[in-house]
């Protein structure tokens, strides 16, 4: 008897719509009280995901370094002038703005799996080709990460520093992207073939061991971003 | 030239739009640094030659480059940096594949200008700086970074101006496209990766 997949707590396409909008929105959020309160509720959002999905550490590590940052802008910065101000500034606000959603975007990959994803984009009635390619892309963002991991520490055997890289910034760029690139895609060809095994080629309807749904806490999710959104094009 | 579009074909757009949206987010960073925001398209289009050119030569039926460009598009709204990079993506993208159809899909020195345009997505970025001149928008601007990081972020960008912008983009992409092509050349091709 064929056992039905364990179905995931969201549907994919609320953790896409999700990562959208806390990106989206911490773009926008200002300097002012408002703002730093909205600011800090999507700042605590990627955080209480990693934590329900039991991965506490990149939570707890999240959290330790968004608290740096606005320690640093609270304290430091006032102290500081110039130059040294506006990079502080500028740095921080990088890093407060950006990292949540890149956070939440490490938690989707971390989390979706590919054939959940490619049933949800389905659904949606887009383009076959998109639907592997994001699919794909989402997939390949760890592997490309692990791979980097590893061809770096190639560099470094090679005596290539931080700082022969600062000093011969196109030498490093070969001895980094050549072997990334080769390993990437011989990785890319035994990827191909397990899904040409599969089937993804065949031109029929794809029956999938998970069936994605829209659950009542996808729907709830789904609109409080569309609440989001809505009240944030309203202050506009 | 075989227009059905196989699944080897979706795997190469993913695989290097992988790669190349990397290289472009961890060179994007340096912009935060005022003094270099204005040469990013310089330093953004020579980091991601080697990616973009080596997909050249896997891109050989029409709607690859552009399904790249779209998919580089909505990762950057993804990580909030607004609809501007999609929309000059996906433009950018379009010019890129009517030169590739001129080129008939062959991978030479030519194809250097293939690049080189489709750096020009880069401008999506800063065209809200450019914009900057409505005042509701450089209000905004000031009220989330503060007026000191603004003023002088927007006197680096005014110096520099929107066309001077596109020629720098162009500069990186031509310098990106040459180094792409050499590195193809030099280490790519005598492993037997073909053209």
């Amino acid at each position: 008897m064929i056992q039905k997949a364990k179905p995931s707590f969201l549907d994919p396409r609320t953790k896409l719509l999700l990562v959208v909008t806390v990106s989206g929105l911490l773009v926008q959020c200002g300097l002012s009280a408002a703002g730093q309160i909205e600011n800090g509720i999507l700042l605590c959002i990627p955080l209480l995901f990693y934590a329900a999905a039991g991965r506490y550490r990149k939570a707890i590590c999240h959290g330790f370094l968004y608290a740096v940052c606005l320690g640093l802008l609270a304290f430091l910065l006032p102290r500081l002038s110039g130059g040294a101000a506006i990079f502080l500034s500028s740095a921080c606000a990088l890093f407060l703005k950006l990292m949540p959603g890149i956070s939440f975007g490490f938690f989707l990959i971390c989390t979706i799996e590919a054939s959940n994803l490619i049933a949800a984009l389905d659904r949606m009635h887009l383009p076959k080709g998109f639907n592997w390619t994001v699919s794909m892309v989402l997939r390949f963002f760890p592997t490309v990460k692990e791979e980097l991991s590893a061809t770096w520490d190639g560099v470094r055997l090679r005596g290539h520093t931080i700082g022969y890289c600062l000093l011969h910034p196109l030498s490093a760029l070969v001895d980094v992207f050549v072997p990334l690139i080769v390993c990437v895609i011989n990785i890319g060809d035994e990827l191909l073939m397990a899904t040409l095994t599969k089937g993804f080629d065949i031109h029929a309807k794809r029956t999938s061991i998970s069936v994605p749904k829209l659950k009542v806490q996808d729907i709830v999710l789904m609109a409080l971003c569309c609440a989001g959104w809505g009240i944030q094009i309203s202050m506009k | 030239m075989k227009q059905k579009y196989e699944l080897k074909d979706f795997l190469n757009v993913a695989l290097f739009v992988v790669l190349y949206y990397a290289a472009f987010f961890a060179s994007m960073c340096a912009g935060y640094i005022p003094v270099l925001m204005p040469l990013l398209p310089l330093i953004t289009g020579i980091v991601c030659g080697i990616p973009f050119m080596l997909f050249l030569t896997k891109a050989k039926k029409p709607g690859m480059v552009l399904l790249m460009g779209l998919i580089c598009g909505l990762l950057s709204l993804t990580t909030g940096s607004g609809i501007w990079p999609l929309i000059t993506a996906v433009a950018a993208s379009l010019l890129a594949e009517f030169i590739l159809w001129v080129l008939h899909y062959t991978s030479t020195m030519k194809s250097i200008l293939v690049y080189a345009v489709f750096t020009l997505w880069d401008i999506g970025f800063g065209l809200r700086l450019y914009l900057a001149s409505f005042g509701s928008y450089r209000e905004r601007l000031v009220e989330q970074h503060g007026e000191a990081y603004v003023s002088q972020m927007l006197t680096n960008v005014s110096g520099v101006g929107f066309w001077g912008s596109i020629a720098l983009t162009l500069a990186g992409g031509i310098l990106g496209g040459a180094l792409g092509y050499a590195v193809f050349k030099k280490h790519f091709q005598r492993i037997g990766k073909k053209a």
